[in-house]
C-alpha cells in the first residue's frame, strides 16, 4: 500500500495543465498494488516498472527502476514480486500511471498518466545514489493517456494517443507537441504503434472498431486499415513492416497487410476477452506476446501460411497488464494486477532454455 | 402570476475530472476555484472487473473507494457519477456485452449507494438501445438519480473526417443521419419514453451547428453544456474568453437554467479563470424584454385556462391584468379611432355617443374610453356591464368618486341584459390564449342585440393560431398532471396556458378560426372544423401544438400573441398547448396535416383535435369528455 501522505500532491495531480515540471515524489515504502506496464532498457540491464493504486482511498501511482540483479532470482520462470528496498530508484507520482518507457537510453524514461499528463523524468547518478529528476510534465491530453511509442526516427519523436479521442506527436528532446489530431477517431484511442523503418508513419486503433494509417508529412496524414464496427479495438503490433495485429473486445486477432488493407490476412481467436497489450519481438521473427482482461501471457506466431499460439502461461492470478521483451535474450516479462512480475521464454533463444 | 423580475442569472459551474488520486482534495479544490459541483469517475477508469469467469472473478478488495471518505450530503450535492468510458453495453460481442452489462449495473447501484444526483453516460452513435434499456430500468424507480446523457453538438466522426485522406466526398457524410448527435439522443430518449430523469449534457464542439439545429436543441431538456478548456482564446491580458460566436451560442442556452461543466486540461494559469469568464457570461444575459422579467418563474409552467364565464376572478387576477402597459393603450387608440369615426368634427358639440363595455371588470376600460372621449373631445354615456357581484363594488365605488353622471354601472350578465337603449360601440375583453376559449364569440353574440345595427364591437375580429411544438418537457409536464379519479387521459385531452420556453416550432404558424362581431348570420353558428397542414422544416418529434390569437381591435388597431406579430410588451396572454397522447416522430418535409374542431351544446364548448397525416391517430377529447368551457 502507498501511504497517501508520501504522494507529491500538487493541484496538477487531477487537472492538467501548464506545470514545467513536477518533481517525483519521494521513494514510496511500499509497492502499490496494480502493476500497469514494464519496459527493459535497451541494454537489457534495467527493468521499468509502473504501478498504480485503482481502489484505495487514493488513486496514486509511482514508478520504480530495478537492475538486472533484483532481477536473476525471477529469471528462472518464477513469479517475482518487487518489493521497494530492491529498487535502484523509485518515485510517488501524483496520479496513477499508464504506459512508460525507456526512452532508447537507460537513463530517460517517459511516462503516461491518469491526468492525460505525459511526463519526462531522467535518471541522475549522484555518487553512490541514484535519484529520478523530472524534465518536462506535458498536459496537453484532456484525458487518461492510454499508449507511447516511439517514432523511431533522427529526431526524439514520440506518439501518444488518449481517452480524450485524440493523437499527439511530441518532440520530447525540447519537449513540445509538434501535431495534435484531436478527435484522431470517434471514440477512445486505445493504442499507436510506429511502423517499423518508417520514422513518420504510425498506426492507430479506438474503441469504435476502427484502425487507420497515419502519415505525419502530409497534410491530410490518415487512411483507412480498419472501418468501425460494433466489436471495439483494443491494442495494435506491427509484426513487421506491413502486416499489422490488432485485437479488440472479442480476443480474435487481425493481421492486415497494409498494402492490401480490403483482405484479413489471418484470423486467430484467443480468450474470449479484450485484448490489453500487443508486443511484437524485436528480433522481427513475427512474435507477438499478447496479453488480456484474463490472467493470461500468450505468444502468437505469425509467419508462414497459419498463425498459431506458440506459447500460452496462466500462472498470474490477476489481470496482466504490461509486457516487455528483454532485448538480448528475448525472454517475454509480464505483470499485472496480482502484484507479480513474471519471465516467460516462449522458444530457446541461442541454445539457452 | 407576476413576479418580481430577477435581472440576471448565476451561473451553476461544475468542472470535471479526469482523474481523482484524493476525492476530498478534488472537491476542496473545485470549491477553492468557485465551481459548485464536480464530475467525477465513480470506478477508477481503468479499473475492469470480471463478472463470468476465471481467476479474476475472485478477485479480493473493494471494487472502488470508500463512500466514508466523504459525507453523504456531499456525495448528493457536489458530485455528478461518469460512468466507466470503456463500458459497451451494446457491442456485438456477447461475451463483453455482458461483461460491461454488469459492470454498468455495478457503477449504477453503487451510484445509487452514494445517493449521487446525477450520473453520466456518454453518446458515440445511434446504437445505444441496451444502454438506454439498462438505464431506463433504473430511472423507472420514482427515486433515482437523474442522467446526463453527453452528446457531442457535432459528431466526432465528422470531426475526425478532417485529417482522412482516402475520403473525397466528406460533405457527404455530414448529411448522414448516423452523424447527427440530435438522431442519437432522439433514439436514445425515445427508447426511455421521454423519462424525464434523462437530461442532455451537450458538449461544445469548435465547429458550430446552424441556428436550425441550435434551434432544435433548444427545444430539448438540455441541463449542462459541457465546455472543453480547448475552445477557449486567450486575451491580451491573457485570460481565458471564448469567440464571439460561441458566447452567442452559449448565451442562447442561458434562459434555459443550463449549468456549465468546464473539462479538460487547464491552458490559461488557473482554472478559476474558467468559472470567472463564465459567470461574467451569464450575468451579460440581460434580460429586456419586459415579457421574459415578468414571465420568470413560469417557464413551461402549466396553468389551467381561466373560465371567466363559470368562474368568478379573483381580485389578484384582476390586478395582474391591469398591469399591462400594452394591451390598454391599444383599447384605448381602437376607441378614439371608433368615436371619432361615429361623430365627425362638426357635430361634436350636438351628438353623444352611447359606449357599453361589457364584462367590464374592476374598470380598466371604462377608464380608457372616458380617456378617449377626453381626447377625442366627444361626449360618451356610457355603460359598464358586469357580472361579477364582486368586482361590481369597484366600478360603483369608482363611479361615486370619480365617474359620476358618465358611467352607468349595471350588475347583470350581458347575454341575460335588457338593455334601455341601444349601443353606438360594445367594448370587451373576454379573449383567451386562443383567442375563443374564453367564450367571447357566445357572449358577444349575446350582447349584440343591445347594439345597433351599424353599431361597432370593439374588438371587431379574432383569429386562433396554431404551431406544431417539440417539447419533451411540456410533454412530461402534461404526463404528470394526471389526476386519480379521472379519465385515463384527460391530462392528454386538455389545453394548458402556459408560458413556453424549453421548446421548438416544427413549422410555420397558422391560422385556424376566425370570427368576427357584430354578427349578422342568422341562426349564429359557432361551431368550427378546419383541417391545416403544416410542412416540417427539420427532424424532430411532435408534442402537441402552440394556439395564439391576433385580434383586431379596430380598423388597423391591433392585438397580438402569435410570435411574428407579437404586440411588443405584452404580457396579459401566455400561449395555449393543445398535447398529443404519444409523441410523433416527424422527418424534414413530411406533411403534418391537423384537424380542430370548436363544438359545442346547450351547456359546453371544447374543442376536439386529431392527427391524420404523416399517420392517422385517434380524436382528442372526443365529446368534451376531457375539457369542456361551461357556458
Amino acid at each position: 500500500m502507498s501511504s497517501f501522505a508520501s504522494k507529491a500532491m500538487s493541484e496538477s495531480s487531477f487537472l492538467a495543465g501548464p506545470r514545467p515540471i513536477v518533481p517525483p515524489g519521494p521513494v514510496p515504502i511500499a509497492v502499490d498494488k496494480h502493476y500497469d506496464f514494464l519496459d527493459w532498457s535497451p541494454d537489457g540491464e534495467s527493468l521499468f516498472l509502473g504501478t498504480s493504486e485503482l481502489t484505495s482511498r487514493s488513486w496514486a501511482g509511482s514508478i520504480w527502476v530495478f537492475n538486472s540483479k533484483e532481477t536473476q532470482c525471477a529469471n528462472n520462470n518464477k513469479p517475482w514480486r518487487p518489493q521497494a528496498d530492491e529498487c535502484v530508484v523509485g518515485a510517488s507520482m501524483d496520479c496513477g500511471v499508464t504506459v512508460g518507457r525507456f526512452m532508447r537510453c537507460p537513463d530517460r524514461l517517459v511516462v503516461g498518466c491518469d491526468s492525460g499528463a505525459v511526463q519526462v523524468i531522467g535518471l541522475r547518478q549522484y555518487g553512490e545514489a541514484t535519484k529520478l529528476e523530472g524534465e518536462g510534465s506535458l498536459s496537453e491530453h484532456n484525458d487518461t493517456v492510454l499508449d507511447i511509442d516511439d517514432l523511431g526516427g533522427e529526431g526524439v519523436e514520440y506518439v501518444t494517443c488518449s481517452q480524450d479521442k485524440s493523437i499527439k506527436v511530441w518532440d520530447l528532446d525540447v519537449l513540445i507537441s509538434t501535431r495534435t489530431f484531436s478527435p484522431a477517431h470517434a471514440h477512445i484511442v486505445t493504442s499507436v504503434r510506429a511502423q517499423p523503418s518508417q520514422s513518420k508513419c504510425f498506426a492507430s486503433c479506438a474503441r469504435d472498431g476502427s484502425a487507420l494509417l497515419w502519415d505525419i508529412r502530409d497534410d491530410n496524414p490518415a487512411s483507412k486499415i480498419m472501418d468501425p464496427c460494433g466489436v471495439g479495438l483494443t491494442s495494435l503490433a506491427w509484426v513487421d513492416e506491413t502486416n499489422i495485429v490488432v485485437g479488440g473486445v472479442s480476443g480474435q486477432l487481425i493481421v492486415i497487410d497494409i498494402r492490401n488493407i480490403s483482405d484479413i490476412k489471418f484470423k486467430l481467436q484467443l480468450d474470449h476477452r479484450p485484448v490489453h497489450s500487443l508486443k511484437s519481438i524485436p528480433d522481427n521473427s513475427g512474435l507477438v506476446g499478447v496479453c488480456q482482461d484474463n490472467s493470461k501471457v500468450s505468444v502468437a506466431q505469425f509467419e508462414g501460411e497459419s498463425p498459431q499460439i506458440l506459447y500460452s502461461n496462466d500462472s498470474h492470478g490477476d489481470f496482466v497488464r504490461g509486457l516487455s521483451w528483454h532485448p538480448q535474450n528475448f525472454s517475454l516479462w509480464s505483470c499485472g494486477w496480482d502484484s507479480y512480475i513474471m519471465p516467460h521464454i516462449p522458444r530457446s533463444v541461442n541454445g539457452s532454455t | 402570476m407576476a413576479q418580481d423580475s430577477v435581472q440576471n442569472r448565476k451561473a451553476s459551474c461544475g468542472l470535471d475530472f479526469a482523474c481523482v488520486p484524493d476525492i476530498r482534495q478534488c472537491l476542496a479544490y473545485s470549491a477553492e476555484n468557485k465551481y459548485d459541483f464536480s464530475m467525477m469517475p465513480i470506478v477508477h477508469p481503468r479499473y475492469k472487473r470480471e463478472f463470468l469467469s476465471g481467476k479474476a472473478k475472485d478477485r479480493q478488495g473493494p471494487f472502488t473507494r470508500s463512500d466514508l471518505l466523504l459525507q453523504s450530503s456531499d456525495w448528493t450535492n457536489m458530485i455528478v457519477g461518469k460512468i466507466s468510458p470503456y463500458i459497451d453495453v451494446d457491442s456485438e460481442d456477447h461475451v463483453y456485452r455482458r461483461q460491461c452489462e454488469e459492470a454498468l449495473l455495478q457503477e449504477m447501484t453503487f451510484a445509487s449507494h452514494l445517493n449521487l444526483c446525477a450520473i453520466s453516460v456518454t453518446l458515440t452513435s445511434f446504437n445505444h438501445i441496451n444502454l438506454a434499456r439498462a438505464l431506463f430500468s433504473k430511472v423507472m424507480n420514482p427515486y433515482s438519480y437523474q442522467v446526463w446523457i453527453r452528446v457531442p453538438m457535432e459528431s466526432p466522426m465528422v470531426q475526425a473526417m478532417e485529417y482522412r485522406k482516402d475520403i473525397p466526398n466528406k460533405e457527404d457524410l455530414l448529411k448522414e443521419k448516423n452523424n447527427n448527435p440530435w438522431e442519437w439522443w432522439n433514439v436514445f430518449r425515445s427508447v426511455c419514453n421521454y423519462n424525464r430523469r434523462l437530461g442532455v449534457a451537450l458538449e461544445v464542439t469548435p465547429d458550430i451547428p446552424s441556428a436550425e439545429e441550435i434551434t432544435r436543441w433548444l427545444g430539448e431538456p438540455v441541463r449542462s453544456l459541457i465546455i472543453p478548456t480547448s475552445l477557449f482564446l486567450t486575451n491580451k491580458k491573457g485570460y481565458p474568453v471564448l469567440s464571439r460566436a460561441h458566447q452567442n451560442l452559449l448565451r442562447q442556452f442561458v434562459p434555459l437554467g443550463v449549468q456549465a461543466v468546464v473539462t479538460g486540461s487547464v491552458v490559461h494559469g488557473s482554472v478559476q479563470y474558467y468559472q470567472q469568464y463564465i459567470e461574467h457570461l451569464w450575468q451579460s444575459v440581460k434580460l429586456t424584454d419586459p415579457l421574459v422579467g415578468f414571465a420568470r418563474g413560469y417557464e413551461d409552467f402549466l396553468q389551467c385556462p381561466l373560465q371567466p364565464l363559470m368562474d368568478n376572478l379573483e381580485s389578484h387576477t384582476y390586478e395582474v391584468f391591469e398591469k399591462d402597459p400594452v394591451k390598454y393603450s391599444e383599447y384605448q387608440a381602437a376607441m378614439l379611432k371608433a368615436i371619432m369615426d361615429r361623430i365627425p368634427e362638426d357635430q361634436k358639440e350636438t351628438k353623444s355617443l352611447t359606449v357599453m363595455v361589457v364584462g367590464a371588470g374592476r374598470g380598466p376600460l371604462v377608464r380608457a374610453l372616458l380617456n378617449a372621449a377626453d381626447k377625442a373631445e366627444r361626449k360618451v354615456k356610457v355603460y359598464a356591464v358586469e357580472k361579477n357581484p364582486n368586482a361590481i363594488v369597484t366600478l360603483l365605488s369608482q363611479k361615486e368618486e370619480t365617474w359620476h353622471d358618465k358611467v352607468t354601472v349595471v350588475s347583470c350578465d350581458m347575454r341575460y341584459w335588457e338593455a334601455p337603449e341601444k349601443a353606438d360601440i360594445l367594448v370587451s375583453e373576454l379573449l383567451g390564449s386562443f383567442g375563443d376559449n374564453e367564450l367571447s364569440p357566445e357572449c358577444l353574440d349575446g350582447a349584440q342585440k343591445f347594439l345597433r345595427d351599424d353599431g361597432i364591437s370593439i374588438p371587431s375580429q379574432y383569429t386562433s393560431f396554431i404551431c406544431p411544438i417539440q417539447s419533451s418537457k411540456l410533454y412530461n409536464e402534461v404526463r404528470l398532471s394526471k389526476e386519480q379519479d379521472k379519465h385515463p387521459l384527460k391530462h392528454f385531452e386538455t389545453p394548458y396556458v402556459v408560458h413556453q420556453q424549453n421548446r421548438l416550432e416544427l413549422s410555420d404558424t397558422q391560422p385556424l378560426f376566425q370570427f368576427d362581431h357584430p354578427n349578422p348570420d342568422v341562426p349564429i353558428d359557432n361551431t368550427r372544423f378546419k383541417t391545416v397542414q403544416f410542412k416540417i422544416r427539420q427532424n424532430g418529434v411532435l408534442h402537441g401544438f402552440a394556439g395564439y390569437f391576433e385580434t383586431v381591435l379596430y380598423k388597423d388597431v391591433m392585438l397580438s400573441i402569435n410570435p411574428a406579430t407579437h404586440s411588443p410588451g405584452m404580457f396579459s396572454w401566455f400561449p395555449i398547448f393543445f398535447p398529443i397522447r404519444e409523441p410523433l416522430h416527424v422527418k424534414e418535409g413530411d406533411v403534418l396535416e391537423v384537424n380542430f374542431w370548436r363544438l359545442n351544446n346547450s351547456k359546453n364548448v371544447w374543442y376536439e383535435w386529431c392527427i391524420t397525416k404523416p399517420v392517422p391517430g385517434s380524436i382528442h377529447n372526443p365529446n368534451g369528455r376531457s375539457y369542456t368551457i361551461g357556458l
